[in-house]
């Protein structure tokens, strides 16, 4: 058996990432979620989500094998109650402090909270990503990390002061180093996952926000000095101006994170594969276009289908490249984490 | 029919394209000649996520895959479970949908409360009605009582054999109330404003029809709403209830309902119904003068000059009309609150 398996040059053979699914399958799952997440007050939105991945995996192959979601929602809504316990009772441990000991405490306790905050957030993000690569499964291998994430929340805690400290002029820095971070401590079967994204062509991106951000106060100023009488085309002027503002902030976003996103996927290594992610800046405008002219069409109804459409716009347009030597990508030995992504929910981070 | 499928061991990422060979103990697992591995079909659960794919996980094996190559052998997929909800997600929708049929029936019985009365149950009437009824019932005006059960039988002779329980209190307001629960209230101000002791008969009928066709039941339901669902519950102080029960209106249909039931209990008891139609013309005239629900009993009992008509063309020329109570009982019952005052 053929047990190397390449597709970078592979005549004929079809792409080694491919999306199988059809809205039509798609939507009566969204529907069901939408409807027994508003008649349970939200608590069904963790098993929503386990349906939707279930799904959005199940129909998604890698190398002519699908992947696979084995979370279940229960596991995620126990997840989010060890996380709401734990910011609750810090928050109660806060107070009860205050009153006990006096202000002080309240103002130590304070800074330590914002501390413990910025560090969780971090934390958050890391055990997420490690749930996610826990649960996902390709030819019954699955992925994990051996790392807690402790000391991975208190790095992304220093980039993201000092970004801070900088005004945000380093937040580019602080976003890349932090992904490297993350990536580098996973691992799917036996294979460690490396990354380098760096910040070349990041950076003045992000800088186009400042003259963005400038174009605003100097809107502002010039309606504030502005005479009382208040003329009217003045008004229209100073509407149109930020309107024009609004959407030159969207197209700096678009076009920062289509490069990120572009540079994660290219600096991405699992053993010999590796993948690239060439979508323009242009066609995610296109796909954002596409996606909220549907969901004013359907009058709102479109954004169910937001996770798929977003999935679907990925998996059609990631490559994959190199090798996989199937014999050594084993069963990976890392611990399964219990308590899914409660952290990355409580703090109302969780993507896809 | 040979079912194929794609194998996986769980513990290397290597495929095997094996063939499905089912026997009593279970499935063999078969790779070119060789059985590869043998399971048990309760080791198996559904994994996938419907559609035409079946793949299957092993309960005790980790990353152990089974997934089936079209095409199916439906024989065999007939012995498998369905797949998408497990045991929780079931649970949770189940909880879901009966909690939604609970919202969905309170809605319901919020908005048409009329078509539901009569499925209100007695003790939750009980329960909102008792503890005001227990309050009011403290300014009864106790010497009042044998008086006020006369004029119960005479209008509806089965009415305290049916727990209905009227009761003249000392309060200067000139109303009737029918409390949740069974209970009738008449307030002294009433008693004292009435000429004639007839008026206060049809008065008294007209609640007593509002309580045998549970309209008290619909007023309160549509007067408390949802705040019901939390007295139910045990929550709600009775202060609040109160509040929401004084300001309990009955609709148009249940007043005429409970006008023309009163006719007919003046007719049978042989009490006339002028007098309660000339009470209904004067406050009528002083609801037209005024614009305003001067008196508390206009408030939660709009009156019309239809309304009074009604009585008017109920009264019989050719009938004999007794009074409701003889001039001396009703001057024992006009004094009963002031001799309690003066007994304390």
């Amino acid at each position: 058996m053929d047990t190397v398996q390449s597709w970078a040059e592979a005549p004929g053979s079809s792409h080694a990432v491919e999306f199988t699914g059809n809205w039509k399958e798609y939507l009566p799952i969204a529907l069901t979620n939408l409807i027994l997440t508003i008649v349970t007050l939200g608590i069904f939105r963790f098993w929503a989500k386990a349906r939707e991945r279930r799904y959005l995996w199940s129909r998604s192959r890698l190398i002519g094998d699908r992947l696979e979601w084995t979370g279940t929602g229960s596991e995620m809504f126990i997840g989010f109650l060890i996380a709401m316990g734990v910011l609750v009772g810090s928050v109660a441990f806060l107070f009860g402090g205050a009153v006990l000991l006096g202000d002080w405490f309240m103002v130590m306790g304070l800074i330590a909270f914002y501390v413990f905050i910025l560090w969780a957030v971090g934390f958050a993000r890391f055990r997420a990503l490690r749930y996610r690569l826990s649960r996902t499964y390709w030819r019954g291998i699955r992925g994990g990390s051996d790392d807690n994430g402790v000391s991975y929340g208190w790095t992304a805690l220093g980039n993201n002061f000092l970004a801070i400290l900088t005004l945000g002029i380093l937040t580019p820095r602080a976003i890349a180093r932090n992904w490297n971070d993350r990536m580098r401590k996973m691992s799917f079967g036996p294979h460690m996952l490396d990354s380098n994204v760096d910040t070349v062509g990041l950076q003045w991106r992000w800088m186009m926000l400042y003259a963005v951000y400038a174009g605003f106060i100097a809107v502002l100023a010039f309606t504030a000095t502005e005479p009382a009488t208040g003329e009217p085309e003045i008004d229209l002027l100073g509407f149109g101006a930020v309107l024009l503002l609004m959407l030159a902030l969207a197209l700096v976003m678009i076009s920062f994170w289509a490069l990120f996103y572009n540079k994660a996927a290219g600096t991405f290594r699992m053993g010999e594969l590796s993948a690239d992610f060439d979508v323009s800046a242009l066609e995610w405008l296109k796909f954002y276009a596409k996606v909220v002219g549907l969901t004013i069409v359907t009058f709102g109804l479109g954004l169910i289908m937001w996770g798929y459409w977003r999935w679907e716009f990925v998996m059609d347009r990631l490559e994959l490249h190199g090798e996989v030597n199937l014999d050594t990508l084993t069963q990976s030995t890392t611990t399964v984490p219990k308590e899914a992504e409660g952290f990355a929910d409580a703090f109302d981070i969780g993507a896809i | 029919m040979v079912q194929r499928g794609l194998w996986y061991d769980g513990k290397v990422a290597l495929h095997h394209e094996i063939r499905i060979r089912a026997n009593e103990a279970g499935w063999e697992l078969v790779e070119g000649d060789r059985v590869i591995d043998r399971v048990d079909l309760a080791d198996l659960r559904r994994v996938d996520s419907g559609g035409d794919q079946i793949r299957l996980a092993h309960r005790s094996r980790e990353g152990w895959r089974l997934e089936f190559l079209p095409p199916l052998d439906r024989q065999l997929v007939a012995h498998l479970a369905k797949p998408s909800f497990n045991g929780a997600t079931r649970a949770s929708i189940g909880l879901a949908g009966v909690f939604f049929l609970l919202c969905l029936s309170v809605l319901l019985v919020v908005a048409f409360p009329e078509r539901f009365a009569r499925h209100v149950p007695m003790s939750l009437e009980k329960s909102v009605g008792n503890p005001i009824a227990l309050a009011l019932d403290q300014r009864s005006c106790a010497g009042s009582q044998a008086m006020m059960d006369r004029l119960v039988d005479r209008l509806d002779p089965m009415a305290r054999n049916d727990g209905i329980d009227v009761r003249l209190v000392d309060i200067d307001q000139m109303n009737a109330v029918a409390i949740p629960g069974n209970h009738i209230f008449i307030f002294r101000g009433l008693v004292d404003s009435s000429a004639d002791v007839d008026a206060l008969a049809g008065v008294l009928a007209h609640e007593l029809a509002h309580v045998r066709r549970r309209h008290v039941a619909a007023g309160m339901v549509r007067a408390l709403g949802l705040d019901l669902v939390v007295t139910t519950l045990g929550g709600g102080t009775i202060a609040s209830t109160a509040n929401n029960l004084v300001r309990m209106r009955y609709s148009r249909v249940a007043e005429a309902e409970a006008d023309s039931d009163a006719i007919a209990m003046l007719r049978r008891a042989g009490i006339s119904p002028l007098p309660t139609a000339k009470l209904f013309y004067e406050l009528s005239e002083e609801q037209a003068d005024t614009g305003a629900l001067s008196s508390e009993f206009l408030y939660s009992h709009p009156l019309s000059s239809g309304r009074a008509q009604r009585f008017e063309r109920a009264h019989n020329n050719q009938a004999s009309y007794r009074p409701a109570l003889n001039s001396v009982e009703f001057a024992a019952l006009k004094s009963a609150c002031e001799s309690e005052e003066e007994g304390e």
